[in-house]
């Protein structure tokens, strides 16, 4: 079970139906969700070197108004050395644009590239990479 | 339409052969060519946009049936369907939203092609001032539905150029069903694909050269580019070749 997720997605139902998901498959203790990648970062700056509040997985939308997915990406990576564990970070998008999909496997922290909906499958694929980095 | 990458080679294919063989045409070639990309990138980034704001809602109502689905709880129930009722609102306000996008990008994608065909259309005409070639009546006279005006008249001057001499009546229309094209030659141009002699030359004893079977293609991309389609006639009668061009909206 993943002790710590993060969901940012600026879609309140998205949000909801994930932490639904995680509830229902056990998949995580704790579920956290935020609008948009700015807010996110915020919080992720404030905890940076709190490896209990730290997030173990994040659940990132790639479009959204203020602060998208790519742009919180690239402020992750500065942080992300400073970071007291390993941050799984998947993609989360309703597009289905190919050019998204290229632009997220040539960027290395990018643990998986999910297209909504979200169901058991893909939840089964997180945990098992989540599950394997835990046993590294 | 939205050219796949198939038909983008293709097209860069014919465009660098009609090159090669009519250099004085680069100018105008290379600028038909952009004006297609461009168009092409307008209508590709509707179709990316619409693939995030329409599946959006889809998805959450898929999730929502399936949360339905194993809940047995009557709460959870109302509250999803709640959520999924709330999912089609966003469905609907995309469409609608779909439908507004796409009159305005229509609009835009216009717009450019009156500017670029305009300078296209001055630069042709500099060369036409210089021969015999007589336009009797040009102007389709809409602003709002401007492709079917400009595609047109670069398929026209097109046969002018090659031909350096004849004339041009035009039925205009607002769109391009019932516009009507009859250009009349004094000279031969077979525009069906086939090479043919040029009937004058021959009769006046000079060397008989083929004629243009890339021209039709070529007006066939453009056109369905457009969004039309045309049919060709051709006539023949005392050395003089009449080719009536009718146009119709493609289905």
């Amino acid at each position: 079970m993943i002790k710590n997720i993060w969901i940012i997605d600026d879609d309140e139902i998205f949000q909801f139906t994930a932490q639904k998901y995680l509830e229902l498959k056990k998949a995580a203790d704790k579920a956290t969700s935020f609008t948009n990648g700015h807010e996110a970062m915020n919080h992720l700056q404030q905890i940076v070197h709190d490896p209990d509040d730290l997030p173990d997985v994040i659940l990132l939308d790639i479009n959204m108004p203020v602060f998208d997915g790519w742009q919180f990406i690239k402020e992750f990576s500065r942080v992300q050395e400073a970071l007291k564990k390993k941050v799984l970070v998947f993609l989360t998008t309703s597009s289905i644009d190919q050019a998204d999909f290229e632009k997220a496997r040539e960027i290395s922290i990018i643990a998986g590239y999910i297209v909504k909906p979200l169901n058991e499958e893909k939840i089964n694929d997180i945990l098992s990479q989540y599950n394997g980095l835990q046993t590294v | 339409m939205v050219v796949s990458e198939k038909v983008h080679t293709t097209i860069n294919y014919t465009l660098h052969q009609l090159i090669q063989q009519n250099p004085q045409l680069t100018g105008f070639v290379i600028e038909a060519f952009e004006l297609l990309m461009y168009q092409n990138e307008e209508l590709k980034k509707i179709a990316s946009k619409y693939s995030h704001d329409l599946r959006s809602p889809v998805t959450n109502i898929n999730m929502l049936l399936q949360l339905y689905d194993k809940s047995e709880n009557d709460a959870d129930k109302r509250l999803y369907v709640n959520k999924i009722s709330n999912s089609l609102d966003r469905l609907q306000d995309g469409f609608e939203q779909l439908s507004h996008d796409r009159k305005v990008s229509l609009k835009r994608i216009s717009e450019q092609t009156l500017v670029q065909f305009d300078k296209v259309f001055d630069d042709i005409k500099t060369q036409l001032s210089q021969g015999d070639s007589i336009i009797t009546e040009f102007d389709a006279g809409n602003d709002v539905w401007a492709q079917p005006r400009y595609f047109y008249n670069a398929f026209t001057l097109l046969c002018m150029i090659i031909s350096g001499e004849g004339s041009i009546a035009v039925q205009t229309k607002k769109a391009w069903e019932g516009m009507q094209c009859t250009i009349t030659y004094p000279t031969f141009i077979n525009l069906n694909g086939e090479a043919k002699t040029d009937d004058r030359d021959t009769q006046s004893g000079t060397t008989a050269a083929t004629t243009n079977g890339w021209l039709y293609y070529f007006a066939q991309l453009f056109l369905g580019a457009a969004g039309a389609t045309s049919h060709i006639e051709e006539n023949e009668s005392e050395g003089e070749s009449k080719i009536v061009i009718s146009f119709s909206q493609a289905n």
